[in-house]
């Protein structure tokens, strides 16, 4: 053999492995402990739900090393239910599971995906970005669809576009398996909804706080009466119920068996009998194994901690915090970019337990540019905020807080 | 031969015109100020444009042809030079090679390349001459000073100071055609010395430097034996001969380069961090890329059919929008885009335009009287009258025009500025 050959078919040969090895799918390495699961038709879904919303970041990047860790602890451990939009993460959530999930075989996970109506106009919109969605993923089909977050602003697009029947067509195809709906609104609004069309399940918005406090039971209510089963969204506020005053932990302290926030926050929501899934959108290794490990021997709440999941409620609301998931579906529209889930973030902080000298050292971390007192009220976050809040509103009164606080110490 | 020089000084005079009528917005069909080469670099850089890439090899072929033509025949700031020559009838000399000028260029270019214009719109001929005749203080200053220059030493400023010149320059040290001295015939009388604008020519010697003419063939013109040919030389024995002090220029030249695009790179990054609160012009972006994009030549002021742009000043370093005097951005125009030649305001469609938010409208509903003018005048018709009276903006819709400002007699609605341009 000539040089010339040997050296060209060795490189062939280092080609060939290395694509054929590149194709090969990763294995599942089932570990022992394994989440408790759900029936929902034929399938067996996982109580635990991985929402792609809060992903680990490293300098406004999303860490890909570390999600693809946990999409790996995650699958080992059967929670193999990934929810992502087409919004997530300014839009990058979508290219990240399709990155990383198509590492494994295709019907070893469920993949729920949504059509976000608020960036609808015409119905070849809906279509468009479907497609769009399939190629971010890297899939050609999604276990489960949704139309995105429908609220009060939504609602009439929905209702134009006849978005349903459209995906409809798709769900004939066999591209999408389950046919659902997000949902932001107002339980009258959910009345007409909910009966409207054959919807295969329902992703609400369900914790202890919203429950009697906002309208999350009378949501739950009407979706069951109808007999739509419900993923649960939210389950801890965006994280809002994870960090708890010192005043509202002494509650879950002394629990038989020990508790975490966390831990009550997700096994409550869990413990509604209609719920297929609950999502949660960790963002490290150490939430997902905590979260894991609560579903590993998950048993419903007992009466004592439903008692105390109210007593903590009741603490939560003396405190007067600002009802913010940091979804950050505002920054996505702010014209002036305000770092409103930051802001909002401190001020409840400061609420928590009133520090004064906290909130100023927090709140100066804030971008300049981005403080709330940049605001020019154009009301535009409104719009998009799925929690109703009127941000222009509380903002002022961040900012105020902020002022009030500053002129304090220099008197 | 010396009807080529005729020749020259008619075009020359034709871009002059067309480049007057154009800066001051009467009449602009030949994108005279499309072809410049700074604005040019600048697009390729912004956006990779293909007509740009194009339009730009084309000039350096013209030059690696040619010699240094631009300057004497494209480049309105350097006929604009000849004209107050023509004046000034003053004699000159030869004038060696000053090495600053390659590190003027450096960092101009570096940064430029970097990211950010801002050095490079302050020495540049494009932007002087078109700032000059919208009276902004740079072109004003730099006219006065390139005035006193040109009465003392012809067109020093060309040769030794401009970067453009400079990068054509080298590129016309390799070009085919030249200026040379046909040593037989030559009496070495020095009227070409004397005349010779550039101060290029080295009688004595017989000897012309082909980087520094800028090709204005006067030379030709008026060589009383017609000894000095313009074309292709013929072939001299010359030995390549790489001095010392060439070489060490050369390569601190490119270290410069360097260095500054480094320095463009971190102007570019931080030049516009605080945010200024500017309306800009629709396709503009955003404040940092339009402060590190902008000429400042002030094109799309004049071409504004309502004026509502205006020269960069104390607030904002480049030009930007003010809606003052009951000005706003006209609905179906995007005549500042189209004329922009160096891709600060990007090229953007009208629907895009149309849908465009450059900044938001908010009603103070304690100014305001409830006449309903706004809402007649809104084209995005994203203001509407509510039952019971009040004017409400939906801000979904509002696309920051202005055009609601413009007829509100009470001051009630204020225009703020957007961070980001966003197709809504």
């Amino acid at each position: 053999m000539k040089r010339r050959d040997f050296i060209l078919s060795s490189l062939l040969a280092v080609c060939g492995t290395t694509l054929l090895t590149g194709c090969r799918k990763k294995e599942i390495i089932k570990a022992q402990g394994q989440v408790a699961k759900r029936k929902f038709h034929n399938l067996e879904i996982p109580l635990l739900g991985f929402g792609l919303m809060r992903l680990p970041m490293i300098n406004s990047k999303i860490d890909m090393i570390e999600l693809d860790k946990m999409v790996e602890y995650a699958m080992s451990h059967g929670a193999n239910y990934f929810d992502t939009a087409y919004m997530y993460v300014d839009s990058e959530s979508e290219n990240a599971a399709g990155k990383i999930l198509s590492n494994y075989d295709r019907k070893s996970y469920f993949l729920a995906d949504k059509s976000p109506v608020i960036h609808m106009r015409k119905k070849e919109d809906i279509h468009r970005i479907f497609q769009e969605q399939l190629k971010k993923c890297r899939t050609d089909y999604f276990d489960f669809y949704m139309v995105h977050n429908i609220n009060r602003i939504t609602f009439d697009t929905y209702r134009n576009l006849d978005m349903f029947n459209e995906l409809m067509k798709y769900k004939e195809e066999g591209k999408i398996k389950y046919l659902g709906f997000s949902f932001h609104g107002t339980p009258e609004m959910l009345k007409e909804v909910a009966p409207e069309h054959p919807w295969d399940f329902a992703q609400l918005q369900i914790n202890y706080f919203d429950w009697d406090i906002i309208n999350a039971k009378e949501q739950y209510d009407i979706v069951q009466k109808e007999n739509i089963p419900v993923i649960v969204m939210e389950p801890l506020r965006g994280g809002g119920l994870c960090q708890l005053s010192d005043k509202a932990l002494s509650v879950i302290n002394g629990m038989n068996p020990p508790q975490t926030p966390a831990s009550l926050g997700l096994r409550w929501a869990a413990s509604r009998n209609n719920v297929i899934t609950v999502l949660s959108g960790m963002s490290n290794l150490k939430q997902m194994k905590e979260n894991i490990a609560t579903f590993e021997n998950y048993s419903p709440v007992s009466e004592e901690e439903e008692l105390a999941a109210k007593e903590i409620v009741k603490i939560i609301q003396e405190q007067g915090e600002i009802n913010c998931t940091a979804c950050k579906y505002c920054l996505e529209v702010c014209p002036k970019n305000i770092n409103i889930p930051a802001a909002f973030s401190v001020y409840n902080n400061y609420k928590k337990n009133n520090e004064s000298s906290f909130f100023a050292m927090y709140y100066s971390t804030i971008d300049e540019n981005q403080r709330p007192d940049k605001c020019i009220k154009c009301n535009l976050c409104n719009t998009n905020c799925p929690q109703g809040l009127n941000i222009p509103k509380l903002l002022s009164k961040v900012d105020q807080t902020y002022k009030d606080i500053l002129s304090k110490k220099s008197t | 031969m010396q009807n080529l020089y005729k020749i020259r000084l008619f075009f020359s005079s034709v871009v002059f015109i067309l480049a007057i009528l154009g800066i001051t917005g009467i009449f602009y069909p030949v994108k005279i100020f499309d072809i410049q080469f700074a604005p040019l670099l600048q697009r390729i850089i912004v956006d990779f444009s293909l007509v740009a890439i194009i339009l730009f090899l084309t000039l350096i072929t013209i030059t690696l042809i040619f010699g240094r033509i631009y300057c004497s025949l494209l480049c309105p700031f350097g006929i604009f030079q000849e004209i107050i020559s023509l004046i000034s009838r003053k004699r000159n000399k030869y004038l060696k090679n000053i090495y600053i000028k390659y590190f003027i260029t450096a960092i101009a270019t570096g940064t430029l390349i970097g990211g950010s214009v801002v050095i490079l719109r302050y020495i540049e001929p494009y932007t002087y001459f078109t700032s000059a005749c919208t009276l902004s203080k740079t072109g004003i200053i730099a006219i006065v000073a390139v005035i006193l220059i040109v009465i003392l030493s012809g067109r020093f400023f060309c040769t030794n100071i401009c970067p453009v010149g400079t990068i054509l320059g080298i590129i016309s040290k390799f070009s085919i055609f030249r200026i040379y001295i046909n040593k037989e015939e030559c009496l070495s009388c020095g009227t070409c010395e004397r005349n010779c604008p550039s101060g290029c020519i080295n009688a004595d010697e017989e000897f012309i430097n082909n980087e520094n003419c800028i090709k204005c063939l006067k030379c030709i013109n008026l060589c009383p034996k017609n000894a000095i040919q313009y074309g292709i030389k013929p072939k001299e024995n010359i030995k390549f001969n790489l001095q010392r002090r060439k070489l060490i220029t050369a390569s601190a030249a490119i270290i410069v380069l360097a260095a500054a695009f480094k320095t463009g790179m971190g102007i570019m990054n931080n030049a516009a961090k605080k945010i200024k609160n500017v309306i800009l012009p629709p396709g503009a972006i955003n404040e940092q890329h339009l402060f590190n994009k902008c000429l400042n030549c002030n094109l799309c002021i004049n071409a504004c059919p309502n004026g509502v742009i205006k020269k960069a000043d104390d607030k904002f370093g480049a030009i930007h929008i003010d809606y003052e005097n009951r000005g706003y951005c006209k609905f179906d125009c995007i005549e500042c885009s189209k004329v922009c030649p160096s891709g600060a305001i990007k090229k953007i469609s009208l629907s895009d335009k149309q849908n465009l938010r450059i900044a938001m409208a908010v009603v103070d509903s304690e100014k305001c009287m409830n006449c309903g003018l706004c809402v007649l005048e809104c084209p995005m018709k994203a203001i509407t009258k509510k039952n019971d009276g009040t004017s409400v903006i939906d801000p979904t819709k509002c696309i920051g025009c202005g055009a609601c400002t413009a007829v509100c007699n009470f001051n009630a609605i204020n225009i703020f500025a957007v961070n980001e341009q966003k197709i809504i």
